[in-house]
């Protein structure tokens, strides 16, 4: 089947202008938008300009506007969305610096204020090749929110962002849940003070456009719900702040004659 | 966390209206059930604004909606990223608008629950 693709086209070194190359491209039963745009560019346009690398859904690169809609170009099929017309554009909310990719910068820098990282003051005292102890429940408390591919969907797809450059976003709060919430993390405090000020948590509308388009179904605006009750409860005193998981205890259990030994650990 | 409790007072203020605007509604326009024809006539008025109760419910009813209203107002200001400085401008002159209103609530459900 011959469907026609409209691609967005931005080169600011030429024009200030964003403007629209049409092409057809044959589709076929399983075709991605990243297979179609490949095509194009290897067999009609080399210049198309976009990011991909992983081709799995797993690196969170090849985010863009998929007739309207923020996807995953190589999470989505060509035939699931349309027979006749594909747009492709770059992701909404993010700046535009060439035909359909966009600077993240802005978006890390938000991701970085929430510090998303374990904080614990023993942090220098720790054994870098020993383990931390967690519970299958702990883990589970949030799991789904660390499957984040930061491919900046949620951002496209969030009315607040779209009208306030300053809000931390549905991804960089989500982040800062999934730390705090981790039983191997005592870095709440700080990250709820960078989360509730300024353009923070208190920004959200309760759109939920994030969780209904993030192709890893992290749920950033459950997240931002939970992160919200434990705010309210902590700044109430109603909740206690545990001290973070120690250390597990070195394995002490005799290891079976003629078992190798384990290499040397190479971070000393 | 002081803006976490300003926050949830806002929640908190907005749960104490949904009670009090109903009560508010009822006393308005359901009055004809409780054998008060006129609720909105002078008498009416002033027979209200003299019962301890009603007195505690305005000046309830009055904070609430004041806080809940200007902490909304704040934030759609707020989007339109007026810059950190203008920021705190706003935010200043929204407490002393929001604290005069209150005061000048209050004197007059007072001095008409004094008459
Ligand atoms: S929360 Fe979902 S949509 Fe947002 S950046 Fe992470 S994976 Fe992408
Ligand atoms: S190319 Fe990696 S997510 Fe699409």
């Amino acid at each position: 089947m011959k469907i026609k693709v409209k691609v967005s086209r931005f080169d600011p070194d030429k024009s200030p202008e964003r403007y629209f190359s049409e092409y057809e491209l044959e589709v076929s039963e399983g075709m991605t938008v990243l297979d179609g745009l490949i095509w194009l560019k290897e067999n009609a346009d080399p210049t198309i300009s976009f990011r991909y690398s992983c081709r799995m859904g797993v690196c969170g690169s090849c985010a863009m506007m998929i007739n309207s809609y923020p996807h995953l170009a190589c999470h989505t099929q060509i035939l699931e969305i349309t027979k006749s017309v594909l747009v492709l554009e770059p992701l909404c909310n993010h700046a535009n610096v060439r035909d359909l990719i966009c600077d993240f910068s802005a978006f890390f820098e938000k991701h970085r204020t929430i510090k998303p990282h374990l904080l614990r003051e023993d942090a220098e005292k720790l054994d870098l090749t020993g383990e931390i102890s967690q519970t299958p429940q702990e883990l589970e408390s949030y799991l789904q929110f660390s499957y984040c591919i930061k491919c900046g969907i949620c951002v496209a797809a969030c009315p607040t962002c779209a009208t306030d450059k300053e809000y931390l976003g549905p991804q960089a709060l989500a982040q800062a849940y999934r730390y705090t919430q981790d039983s191997r993390d005592a870095g709440g405090d700080k990250r709820i003070e960078a989360a509730a000020e300024g353009h923070g948590i208190h920004h959200c509308h309760y759109a939920g456009a994030c969780s209904e388009a993030c192709p890893k179904g992290v749920d950033p605006a459950f997240a931002i719900q939970l992160f919200r009750k434990q705010m309210v409860l902590r700044s109430l005193g109603l909740k206690e702040t545990r001290p973070p998981a120690g250390e597990m205890p070195p394995m002490t259990l005799n290891p079976k004659p003629n078992i190798p030994k384990p290499p040397e650990p190479t971070i000393k | 966390m002081n803006s976490v409790r300003c926050w949830f007072l806002f929640l908190l203020a907005g749960l104490i209206l949904f009670f009090i605007m109903a009560a508010h509604m009822a006393t308005f326009h359901l009055s004809h059930f409780f054998g008060i024809h006129e609720p909105l006539s002078y008498d009416s008025v002033m027979a209200r604004s003299q019962q301890a109760l009603f007195l505690i419910f305005y000046l309830i009813g009055l904070s609430a909606a004041v806080y809940h209203g200007l902490y909304g107002f704040r934030r759609i200001l707020m989007e339109l990223s007026l810059g950190r400085s203008l920021e705190k401008l706003v935010t200043a002159g929204l407490c002393v608008a929001g604290s005069v209103m209150v005061l000048v609530g209050m004197a007059a459900t007072v001095m008409a629950f004094l008459q």
